[in-house]
């Protein structure tokens, strides 16, 4: 039975969220009623014989295509496409973001740093421009009835992942990880190059420098560094491992210490005619430490729980 | 000899994702569950893939032909479906729309 709740689950990834317990609930009735049909569930417990449901499952289907039959009538790109579109387009988007941010990393240490405006209508217009031809070769492909046989051929329903997976690498979640992560580190350069964080008081002032400890920007920046090099050999290696989760938990942790104790140091800081209220000090001092040791240790906690799990499973 | 097999698969599968609608609506008139729809089709001579009938099932309720409920009084909680009164209105039409195709393919063919 757990492996056909896994394959239940896997179908239920690539539903819209909409529909998807519903389908979810249908499709499971349907196999059970299969397997009755044959006489293959146990009489006794009224579970489903494993080999048969090995074969079932097969015979249905690939997850991502069961699920790609629940799709709309007309399609600009079919059911058939459908799951290559999603990857080249996720793939391609990533490449990406990456690229971009790299290059702002890169224009951040170097000192080069181009117009962050012009920079971002630049990589959105990029992206957009990518998944614009993506979309327009896969409609075309799609109106050319080309079909396109993907690895599923030989697909095994026991190499199906857990429902639960502490190890399995959540591709979206970890890119969108790893960019915020690139962002922080090029502010942290930045702010170390020029010793502060530049702000802008109001319309008519000109640029000021709010003056921050350079130890503390290149110690958060370092840190950050430490989760992006794991969160890359993470996703090479498409699992998560004990060592990973612990030093991953450990770096998330102790960067919010430079990065809280930076906020304070703004916040401290006079701007322009804004004197900071020194009633309200010691209670913005008090709020954000406590901000401070509450992330440090919800990291370390959920670090703590992924490594258990991990654990439990052997 | 193999193309003019992949030519006919591909014909017959058009013809029979045309008449599937009409094979299903013309079988609910009392309701049924995904499973027990595809034994009764292939009794009749149509076989029908699960990847076929349960998204058809589900159109064709999301269009207002079929009306379904969960009946959970069995060994499992199964989805029941019936035609709507509009589609049995629509399967009405789509009778005497093909009683017409089969007399003038009729001619055509024969």
């Amino acid at each position: 039975m757990e492996l056909l709740e896994r394959y239940v689950h896997q179908v239920g990834r690539f539903l819209p969220r909409r529909d998807r317990e519903d389908i979810q609930d249908e499709l499971r009735s349907l196999l059970l009623d299969r397997l009755e049909g044959a006489h293959q569930l146990d009489r006794v417990t009224g579970e489903p014989e494993e080999e048969a449901l090995v074969d079932l499952l097969k015979e249905v289907g690939h997850p991502r295509d069961v699920a790609a039959s629940y799709g709309a009538e007309r399609h600009l790109i079919g059911p058939t496409l459908y799951p290559l579109f999603t990857q080249v387009v996720r793939i391609g988007a990533i490449v990406l973001v990456a690229v971009h941010l790299v290059l702002l990393v890169l224009g951040a240490v170097t000192g080069t740093i181009p117009n962050l405006v012009e920079f971002t209508f630049d990589a959105i217009g990029n992206t957009l421009g990518y998944f614009g031809a993506v979309v327009i070769v896969f409609a075309i492909l799609e109106r050319q009835d080309v079909k396109i046989n993907l690895e599923e051929e030989d697909w095994n329903p026991r190499d199906l992942p857990e429902i639960d997976e502490p190890a399995r690498v959540e591709t979206v979640g970890h890119f969108v990880g790893i960019a915020f992560n690139l962002v922080v580190i090029a502010v942290c350069l930045v702010g170390w190059r020029v010793g502060g964080v530049p702000v802008v008081a109001n319309p008519w002032a000109e640029t000021t420098i709010i003056p921050l400890s350079r130890g503390l920007l290149l110690a958060a920046a370092g840190l950050t560094a430490v989760q992006v090099v794991i969160a890359l050999y993470v996703f090479l290696r498409r699992r998560w491992q004990l060592w990973t989760i612990i030093v991953n938990a450990v770096a998330d942790a102790a960067t919010a210490v430079p990065i809280f104790l930076l906020i304070i140091q703004a916040v401290e800081t006079p701007l322009g005619s804004f004197e900071p209220l020194e009633v309200l000090m010691p209670m913005m001092r008090t709020a954000f430490t406590l901000g401070m040791v509450a992330v440090v240790a919800i990291n370390l906690i959920e670090g703590g729980v992924k490594s258990y799990k991990l654990l439990r499973r052997g | 000899m193999a193309e003019t097999t992949e030519q006919v698969e591909k014909v017959i599968g058009e013809l029979r994702r045309g008449i599937i609608v009409l094979a299903v609506l013309s079988r609910l008139s009392e309701p049924q569950y995904g499973y027990s729809l595809m034994q009764v089709l292939s009794q009749t001579g149509l076989d029908v893939e699960e990847g076929t009938l349960y998204p058809l099932l589900r159109r064709l309720e999301k269009r207002g032909l079929l009306e379904s409920e969960w009946q959970v009084g069995e060994s499992r909680p199964r989805r029941y479906y019936v035609i709507s009164p509009l589609g049995k209105a629509v399967l009405a039409e789509l009778v005497d729309e093909w009683d017409t195709i089969v007399s003038t393919m009729d001619g055509l063919l024969h």
